[in-house]
């Protein structure tokens, strides 16, 4: 039983990473945020902090993709900020299709989408040449990191 | 009652964002209020007036709407779209494609042949559509032969490619987008600019392949431009001119887009100057400082409904109820206004300060008569996150001023854009 759970699991991961074009970073592992770097062809530098990891990712375009790293390996936040918005699809992963889902929602006005939900929060603003936001699974963000410091 | 601080009424203010100005450019200079503005040999009707209430939808307060005419170049093929929301924070004419009668000419690559769109980055999604070209006409003013964005909303066109797709959800409605269309009218000459006349930036699309559409570099001269900045004069920028109105509401506003600064004698900036430094980023903002905060990414916005800033002083409305995503301070049963002050300061060692109000959003929405008010000076909420470091001067700051927004690299008596700037409504 136990054993053909596991099979199933690494079946799941297959047919997940073979049907995505690339692997999300938010929820994923350190090797997702190498996948986001050849897919935004940014270069990265990362900077310890305390019980976790910052990749910064350097895009062309100038936008800068911050992608946070738990000891324990998982990514629980990233975030961006720049004269364009990143691929979103790729940095939210399976996260991506609430935050259209809540685009797609009748809202006030073009400079601001903020889902906050129990399980994910998304914050994105700004204008034409001046974006930027972040999300984050809190079930994976470390006790010891202050969601504002997710930016 | 509004808070006015006194260097709001009697200053004007003038506040430099990045990519032109330098804190030793010629704006920095105190403007002599008795220069003359230059003019030019044939004045033009440069007036347009717009009105602010709910939106065709009927759902959102303070949108600042006009009619715009656009018109198959060269012809008098001509077709007047009214509710186009002015935007101070874009650049660039997007109108749904479903609002347009006339056939306007596809914007064609000279290379493939085939039919450029766009990928319009806005925070809350994209905007995709085809670029056709377009005489646009306010007022007396008219911008010859340029490109337009047509909001892809009724299926017609290429599909949206992914690389668009993956930045957000489709802003594809009239009850999404809130109006027909945007006119956008903010600091810079095109939406992209430099960077995309030599880099594909997932901005624009060359939709000739077999129905595919490929990310490509788009010469300036083609990228979709700011309207007032391609009229044959008063060209150097815009004002928005708005009354002030009651602080429980009201159901309309009826003010004035004037084109040009110093160009005509109804356009002229006048009084004292206060220039603010670059905050080093590319957006055009301006620093502010709130709560003794530095807030550099801060902006004037008509395209933004309320105040947006963060103060965990002032409540948040409760969620799910009519308030929800403004602030509610005090109680619900009364406006319980809180004046609040913004700071900012000038290159030239001046400084002023910004008075507005905040009142219950909650109480505006759900006040005796609140279903025929739609107009609000005192409506803000907070961005979470969402504006780090910045201060949102949306539609309730511009009612009662005028607000000058001038345009990149483009000359004014009181330097070369772009800036911002206001002073008190005419």
């Amino acid at each position: 039983m136990r054993k053909k759970n596991v099979v199933s699991a690494v079946l799941l991961c297959a047919f997940v990473a073979a049907s995505q074009p690339g692997w999300a970073a938010l929820g994923g592992t350190p090797d997702t945020v190498q996948a986001d770097q050849l897919q935004m062809h940014a270069t990265r530098r990362v900077a310890s902090q305390t019980g976790y990891e910052v990749h910064e990712l350097a895009l062309p375009s100038g936008t800068v993709v911050r992608e946070f790293v738990a000891s324990s390996g998982a990514v629980f936040g990233v975030a961006w900020q720049g004269p364009f918005k990143p691929d979103l699809n790729q940095l939210l992963g399976p996260s991506f299709t609430r935050l259209v889902a809540e685009g797609r929602r009748p809202h006030g006005h073009h400079r601001m989408l903020g889902l906050h939900a129990a399980d994910l929060v998304v914050d994105s603003g700004g204008r034409m040449r001046g974006f930027s936001g972040r999300a984050y699974l809190p079930a994976l963000v470390p006790a010891s990191v202050a969601v504002g410091d997710i930016r | 009652m509004r808070s006015w601080t006194v260097p709001a009424l009697l200053a004007t203010i003038l506040l430099h964002g990045c990519g032109g100005g330098s804190s030793n450019s010629p704006a920095a200079t105190p403007l002599n209020g008795s220069s003359s503005p230059a003019t030019v040999a044939q004045a033009v009707n440069n007036v347009q007036p717009i009105s602010v209430n709910a939106g065709p939808t009927g759902q959102i307060p303070n949108m600042v709407l006009t009619s715009v005419t656009i018109c198959v170049p060269g012809t008098a093929a001509c077709q007047t779209i009214p509710n186009v929301q002015v935007d101070t924070g874009s650049t660039g004419l997007r109108l749904l494609a479903s609002a347009i009668t006339i056939a306007l000419p596809a914007l064609n690559s000279t290379a493939s042949g085939g039919a450029y769109s766009e990928c319009a980055p806005f925070a809350d999604g994209v905007v995709w559509g085809a670029l056709v070209t377009a005489d646009v006409q306010l007022a007396g003013e008219k911008a010859s032969s340029m490109s337009i964005q047509v909001v892809q909303d009724n299926g017609v066109g290429p599909a949206i490619p992914s690389s668009c797709s993956a930045q957000g959800a489709p802003q594809d409605s009239l009850a999404l987008l809130g109006a027909n269309g945007i006119i956008g009218v903010g600091v810079f000459v095109q939406d992209c600019g430099p960077y995309c006349a030599s880099n594909p930036a997932a901005m624009y699309f060359d939709c000739s392949r077999a129905g595919a559409c490929s990310d490509v570099a788009m010469p300036l001269a083609a990228q979709v431009g700011n309207p007032a900045a391609f009229f044959a004069q008063d060209n150097n920028g815009v004002i928005l001119q708005l009354p002030a109105v009651p602080a429980n509401g009201a159901p309309s506003a009826s003010g004035n887009m004037v084109f040009g600064i110093g160009t005509q004698a109804n356009n002229v900036l006048s009084a004292g100057v206060i220039a603010v430094p670059d905050s080093g980023n590319a957006a055009g903002d301006f620093t502010a400082t709130y709560n003794g905060v530095t807030l550099p990414y801060s902006f004037f916005d008509s395209g933004s409904t309320g105040l947006f800033f963060d103060d965990t002083a002032i409540a948040g409305c409760v969620a799910g109820g009519a308030g929800d995503g403004f602030y509610c301070p005090g109680t619900a049963v009364a406006l319980s206004p809180v004046p609040i002050s913004v700071a900012i300061s000038g290159s030239n060692g001046a400084s002023a300060s910004i008075g507005v109000t905040v009142a219950n959003a909650e109480f505006l929405f759900t006040q005796p008569g609140a279903a025929s008010l739609n107009v609000f000076s005192d409506l803000a909420g907070p961005t979470g996150a969402t504006l780090p470091n910045a201060f949102d001067f949306g539609v309730p700051f511009f009612f009662g001023r005028g607000v000058f927004t001038a345009f990149e690299h483009r000359s004014t008596p009181a330097g070369t854009g772009p800036y911002v700037a206001f002073q008190a409504y005419p």
